[in-house]
């Protein structure tokens, strides 16, 4: 417990220290295109009560949860079965590493040109950056699987609701985390190229526009507003998740 | 509602991962009655496991038949306790049940004191606990055939000679066919009906050593003339 409020101490510090340092630069220092903190804040209260914040962030979080799903679900079932099935793994090896190496630019653009300028295309392609780093893990998991466990299932005819649900995911759930983990932040840095590139609303496109305004201030107010959605997810929703997961191993302190 | 079992396995070779392949088991024949208790005794390395693990219909990759009824509930102990990690002992044994709720574990933890462990985890455990769980979820199914795996290895010697005598009643509480595994051989005239001594790799059946009389009547002076004798006889099979 000590610990634990040992280590939230110094988040916040640095966090306050960072803020200091950031006043400090905008009064003081001799940056051209560096806002102050109050005037930041004063964008985001002011955005939010118009509502186009809330409007823009919310587009962009429906992009990056539907996007995230869809790639942690695909890739789950293409890595596992990559992981378990030798035929499977040589087919598709070879589009995995294509997929890999591809620029998310590219797979953005080439998304645009086919399927036009909308959700869907928008989405998947999205989706389609993140699918291959989601089976890569998966499919080391799938390799990790250990095969009493799965003779014991089978000795004891185990339905297949219990191999899923108590034999295999407990077994994948590191590497699904890692996968979410890591996924997450991919997702939303390649969505906001995606608005940018060819939708309407979201963060992305906001952010575009204040570019070509020049207007500093509000870019920072829309990126900071988003970085602590994200980090709130982190927060309240992936890393309870995982400790509620972990509670099974032992605590060697 | 005991089955019996016949195991008929003409060969079985493993392909060893440079390529080479090792002959486990070659021309091993073995019939259990419905409801009898069978002990098999083999030198270390000789295809015990694997022959359970033929039976149990784990590995089909065998030249020869398993006769064994489709419906017969099978509980088997693993040579290692194979628990789930991540569900607590409660949750490891009652996984196995078709109707997990009209199941009441207590009796059983009870009497292979087990009672105060229901909610650990398996990590939580040391090996001789584990086994015990192991033991337990097996005979949770109340299974038509039981066959374990040197169940009593890494036991104390009051607590193996407990858990014994709970297998004992147990198999005559139930009478499932039993085929048990072990290198004590001790152990396997104290509780067997019918003794089977296995050859080294590949295997077979050397012998069978019948045990008539009943498992409480046999004191030490039993046990240990047995013992003797079954050295004198195969004395390099049997220690
Ligand atoms: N998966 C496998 N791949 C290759 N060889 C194997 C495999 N499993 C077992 N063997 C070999 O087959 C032989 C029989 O193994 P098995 O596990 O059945 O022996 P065992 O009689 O149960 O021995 P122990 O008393 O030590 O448990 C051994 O020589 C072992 O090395
Ligand atoms: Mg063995």
């Amino acid at each position: 417990m000590a610990k634990n409020g040992l280590k939230s101490h110094a988040a916040l510090l640095s966090a306050v220290v960072f803020l200091a340092l950031w006043w400090m630069g905008a009064h003081w220092g001799n940056f051209r295109h560096l806002p102050a903190p109050e005037e930041v804040l004063m964008i985001m209260v002011e955005e939010t009560a118009s509502g186009r914040l809330p409007y823009h962030l919310g587009a962009t979080l429906t992009r990056v949860a539907v996007a995230f799903m869809l790639a942690m679900l695909l890739g789950t079932a293409i890595g596992f079965l990559m992981g378990r099935f030798r035929t499977v793994n040589s087919a598709l090896d070879l589009w995995l590493v294509v997929l890999l190496n591809l620029p998310a630019l590219v797979i953005i653009i080439l998304a645009y040109v086919w399927f036009g300028l909308n959700e869907t295309a928008a989405v998947g392609a999205v989706a389609l950056n993140k699918l291959p780093n989601v089976i890569v893990t998966i499919r080391e998991g799938a390799r990790a699987l250990d095969p009493d466990l799965d003779q014991m299932a089978k000795a004891f005819r185990l339905n297949w609701r219990k191999r899923l649900f108590d034999v295999l995911l407990p077994q994948l759930q590191p590497y699904l985390a890692a996968s979410a983990r890591s996924g997450l932040s991919l997702v939303w840095k390649i969505v906001l190229v995606v608005e940018l590139l060819g939708r309407s609303n979201g963060i992305g496109f906001q952010l575009n526009m204040f570019f070509q305004l020049f207007d500093v201030a509000s870019i920072i107010a829309y990126a900071l507003s988003f970085v602590a959605v994200m980090l709130a997810i982190e927060v309240i929703v992936l890393q309870p998740l995982e400790l509620r997961a972990n509670r099974w191993r032992v605590r060697t302190t | 509602m005991s089955a019996p079992l016949e195991i008929h396995i003409a060969r079985k070779t493993y392909r060893g991962a440079e390529g080479g392949t090792v002959e486990a088991v070659r021309g091993l024949d073995l019939k259990a009655a419905a409801g009898s208790l069978t002990a098999l005794i083999g030198p270390s390395g000789c295809g015990k496991t694997t022959s359970l693990r033929i039976l149990a219909g784990l590995d089909t990759d065998f030249e020869g038949r398993i006769v064994l009824a489709k419906e017969a509930r099978v509980g088997i102990v693993f040579q290692e306790p194979r628990l789930l990690p991540w569900r607590t002992v409660d949750d490891n044994v009652r996984l196995v049940l078709d109707k997990p709720d009209l199941f009441d574990p207590a009796p059983l933890f009870e009497e292979l004191g087990l009672a105060e462990m229901r909610n650990r985890f398996p990590t939580e455990l040391s090996l001789g606990l584990a086994r015990r769980v192991a033991i337990a979820r097996a005979l949770a199914i109340e299974p038509d055939v039981l066959l374990l795996d040197e169940p009593f290895t890494s036991l104390d010697e009051t607590t193996a000679q407990r858990l014994r005598h709970l297998v004992v009643e147990i198999w005559r509480r139930y009478r499932p066919t039993t085929l048990m595994v072990t290198h004590n051989v001790r152990e396997a005239i104290q509780i067997a009906e019918r003794i089977v001594l296995l050859a080294p790799r590949p295997s077979h059946v050397v012998a069978e050593v019948m045990l008539d009389l009943p498992q409480e009547e046999r004191d030490e002076a039993y046990v240990e003339a047995k013992r003797t004798e079954m050295v004198r006889d195969w004395p390099g099979l049997v220690a």
